[in-house]
């Protein structure tokens, strides 16, 4: 549905974004990387308000730049707090709404249900100029799915948000996939982003990265062993059978318990598939397992800080 | 070999890359508000638009440079009339705009005056109210700096932009004329001249610095603010004009004060007392050839009570709005 | 639909509290200044007609007008980018070109209706309410719409183009119209001024002291014709307003701070 080949976009001599090749086609896709990555200046180009300087970018196959075609079945929720601060919520989202095509018999329920979606019924009849940072970022939503989009793009939609906010929001963005809407969505918030999906773009300094599961992500880089932490009544002889496998690299114990052990491997697969049965053959009581290396976070560190 | 920083200061190989605290004297800057009209200043002096206009408010004294040049070099041309003023071609342009060097130069100066009234605005009308627009009075205030040092920064980084276009041309046409017409009394006949046009160029600085530091104080976008003050200088023209005309009857000696209580008006009535120019009027009162009319210039102390009394009301305007709270509208 | 919603919301923007104030006053300052004038003239020496013609020369069509032409005209687009709320108008399924319109559109009933109160109140409070049947009152409210449309045109054509309309706007607006058509030979040609003054000629008094453009002015003759101004005008709408639809549809309008 979306698609970049070979997109590159300067401002003067600055670069936004380089030479950036990649598909969105389904689910939820997170756009990650510092500020000044070239995510905004990405979405941009998606929603038709940048021009790429060179190469393509293609929405639905078509070139979004002042496409109606294309942004009938595009929703936008922008990064930036500004809006329309002497309108209500429900003004804003009625004008965007009839802006988006919907019938005038159906824009006043459509207004309602969505306003209701995100959960700004109490207010959405008060000016904007008086909401929160939350409040805007529910209204902006709104009115990116007032027209029921095929595609929808975020730019950093968790912002501002409180914790319960944040859930509301992410169950929402989950709904919608759940629908069948292509999500692209952009943040810094790593955490929450893990919770949406792990399909990932992660950009720096106007190049892709790196695109695709965090998992096979994480799989490519082989300069930095995969850590997995297992807790055991008794690690020392669980460890001493794990470096037996010839792709484990080491084991570190946590402090002088030995009731954890980290092992770095450079197969997780294989580690994962052989683990069960090192466990069982040795009689090994396991009460706990886990992978540090797997989020997002760490692959996000690698990635960028190398 | 270099010496490299360590943690805790012990000698090791590897740097310290941690965050290192700030050791050193934290001082309270005497002179505050520079900080914040440099920024001013730097931000302005960005603008392409900015060079734009400097170019054009030179445009009059570059003309007037020009026109010495060529009367200079007029056959007859010599110490001629009034103050030393070369004689020649522009002897219509001298009985129009007053027979001395110091004429000369408040006529450049007073065709200066759109221009840098809209540098004026350029450089002023978002001096706060871009701050009102970004909430960034929060983080102005949360530093060691008070309420008059921010205000004191913001007018001082309107004032010395525009006091420095409109003095810039004016000097560099004195020093031309200090090199070129010395021997025919440019200096001796008026030593004061380089005063009186860094001083006229000051007045107009101050005035507009100030209306619209109080403007912007008061708008939530620069835009706003832009328009507000062209509409008060305009709307201030029209009403002072119009009111001189129904008081006077369209009687061109009378009511000098009243044509001069607008924002330009106090600008040139002041300018030209310090000049010391009479005031020359252009009347189409008989048929035939326009008539030139000279009168005195409005009283100085009058204008420099107006002057100061809208000056003083603006920045005070903006004092009364500067807060340290991110404005909420409900 | 959509076009009646942008329309309706333009307009709202245009007619919020604090603007209709100044709409107001800006109404009413012309018919105050001729009341005024009134009051003090010497019985037989207030002539109605001279008084409306000057002021609608000088303060409607030279003031009101032009500066709610600039001030309006750019805000079409300046508003929105300088609010960033420019986003949500992009990317709307509707073509570029008829989001601007209709937002000129608002803008032109703002400076039309703003201009003809003024001129109505200014004919009543000169004439009186045998004022409404001049002939010079209908023929300016006639030809005041056609000075709208071509600044408005003209300042909407700036925004496209310029960073910051307003300033060069102002610089247009007072500074190249107050001189260029008093210029000698065809230079008056290029000003809109020039053109409206032939349509709408208000004559001025004779006993007026004169700054350095209306000196100018009187001693140089008129060079254009009313059919040259019929011609030129609408040439200036349909050009200004077609480049200005066209850039706006062609070009990129991202707040810069925006840009990374």
């Amino acid at each position: 549905m979306i698609e970049l080949k070979n997109a590159s976009r300067w401002y003067g001599q600055v670069i936004g974004i380089n030479d950036v090749t990649c598909t969105v086609s389904s689910g939820i896709t997170a756009l990650l990387g510092p500020n000044g990555a070239g995510k905004s200046t990405l979405m941009k180009m998606v929603t038709g308000q940048l021009k790429p300087t060179t190469g393509s970018v293609t929405v639905f196959g078509e070139r979004p730049f002042a496409n109606p075609s294309v942004l009938r079945r595009l929703g936008y929720c922008p990064e930036n707090e500004q809006l329309y601060d002497d309108m209500t919520g429900t003004e804003f989202v009625t004008m965007l709404g009839a802006m988006a095509g919907i019938s005038s018999e159906r824009l006043k329920s459509r207004v309602g249900e969505v306003i209701e979606l995100v959960g700004m019924s109490h207010a959405s009849r008060r000016k904007i100029g008086g909401y929160s940072k939350g409040m805007r970022q529910r209204i902006k939503i709104a009115q990116g799915i007032i027209h029921d989009p095929k595609v929808f793009i975020l730019d950093e939609p968790l912002n501002g948000l409180d914790p319960v906010g944040r859930r509301e929001v992410g169950a929402l963005i989950l709904s919608l996939a759940a629908k069948g809407v292509v999500v692209l969505l952009s943040s810094h918030i790593l955490h929450e982003v893990e919770s949406l999906t792990s399909n990932i773009l992660l950009m720096y300094r106007g190049r892709l990265l790196a695109q695709g599961s965090i998992r096979d992500i994480r799989s490519h880089i082989d300069k930095h062993p995969h850590r997995i932490t297992i807790r055991c009544a008794d690690a020392r002889p669980l460890a001493k059978k794990l470096l037996d496998m010839p792709y484990v690299l080491s084991a570190k114990f946590d402090k002088m318990e030995a009731s954890e052990v980290e092992v770095e491997t450079r197969a997780p697969d294989q580690f994962y598939s052989h683990f069960p049965e090192v466990v069982a053959e040795g009689g090994f009581l396991v009460t706990g397992f886990d992978s540090p290396d797997n989020n997002l976070e760490s692959v996000f560190k690698y990635l960028v800080t190398k | 070999m270099a010496e490299i920083p360590t943690a805790g200061g012990s000698p090791s190989p590897i740097a310290d890359l941690s965050y290192r605290g700030y050791d050193g004297v934290l001082e309270v800057r005497r002179a505050r508000w520079w900080i914040i009209a440099q920024s001013s200043i730097r931000l302005t002096r960005l603008k392409k638009g900015f060079w734009v206009l400097v170019s054009l408010s030179a445009f009059p004294f570059v003309i007037m440079g020009a026109q010495m040049f060529f009367a200079s070099r007029m056959p007859g041309s010599g110490s001629g009339n009034g103050g030393g003023l070369p004689s020649g071609p522009s002897a219509v342009m001298s009985m129009v705009f007053g027979a001395t060097y110091g004429g000369q130069f408040y006529t450049a100066f007073t065709q200066q005056g759109f221009l840098l009234f809209v540098l004026a605005i350029m450089a002023g009308s978002g001096s706060i109210a871009a701050d009102n627009q970004a909430n960034a009075l929060l983080v102005y205030l949360a530093k060691p700096i008070t309420k008059v040092d921010y205000l004191v920064g913001k007018w001082m980084g309107v004032f010395l932009l525009i006091a420095g276009v409109a003095a810039a041309p004016a000097v560099l046409l004195y020093l031309y004329c200090l090199v070129s017409y010395s021997a025919e009394g440019f200096f001796s006949k008026d030593p004061g001249l380089l005063l009186r046009v860094i001083g006229a160029a000051a007045v107009s600085a101050a005035i507009h610095a100030s209306l619209l530091v109080g403007f912007s104080a008061w708008s939530k976008t620069p835009r706003m603010a832009g328009a507000v003050y062209a509409g008060f200088y305009f709307v201030s023209a029209i009403v002072s004009s119009a009111v001189w005309g129904i008081s006077t009857g369209g009687r061109d000696t009378e009511g000098i004060l009243l044509r001069h209580l607008n924002v330009s008006g106090l600008i040139e009535g002041i300018a030209q007392n310090i000049y010391g120019v009479p005031q020359t009027i252009v009347s189409w009162r008989n048929e035939g050839l326009p008539e030139i009319l000279t009168v005195d210039p409005p009283s100085l102390g009058i204008m420099l009570l107006l002057g100061g009394a809208v000056s003083l009301l603006g920045i005070l305007f903006a004092r009364a709005k500067i807060r340290a709270v991110e404005v909420v509208r409900g | 639909m959509s076009d009646y919603f942008i329309f309706l919301n333009a307009l709202r923007d245009l007619m919020r509290p604090k603007k209709l104030i100044a709409i107001a006053l800006l109404v009413a300052l012309p018919a105050i200044l001729v009341l005024l004038m009134k009051s003090v003239a010497p019985s037989g020496e207030f002539n109605p007609q001279v008084v409306y013609s000057t002021v609608a020369a000088g303060l409607i069509f030279g003031f009101i007008l032009v500066m709610l032409s600039v001030i309006f005209g750019t805000s079409v687009l300046s508003q929105e980018i300088e609010q960033k709320t420019i986003a949500y108008m992009l990317t709307r399924p509707v073509p570029r070109w008829r989001i601007m319109l209709m937002k000129f559109a608002a803008a032109f009933i703002a400076i039309v209706t703003t201009v003809w109160f003024a001129s109505i109140a200014t004919a009543l409070a000169a004439i009186g309410p045998k004022g409404l049947s001049e002939a010079t009152l209908w023929r300016d409210l006639g030809i005041l719409p056609i000075g709208a449309l071509a600044y408005g045109a003209i300042f909407l054509l700036m925004a496209t183009l310029l960073n910051r309309p307003l300033m060069y706007g102002l610089m247009f607006a007072f500074g190249w119209e107050s001189w260029v058509p008093n210029m000698p030979g065809s230079f008056q040609q290029y000003s809109i001024m020039a053109y409206l003054r032939v349509l709408a000629p208000h004559p001025k008094p004779q006993s007026d002291s004169v700054g350095m453009a209306d000196l100018l002015g009187r001693l140089n003759p008129q060079t254009i014709s009313t059919t040259m101004a019929w011609t030129v005008l609408p040439i200036i709408i349909v050009v200004g307003l077609g480049l200005a639809l066209l850039l706006f549809s062609r070009n990129e309008y991202v707040p810069r701070e925006d840009a990374e």
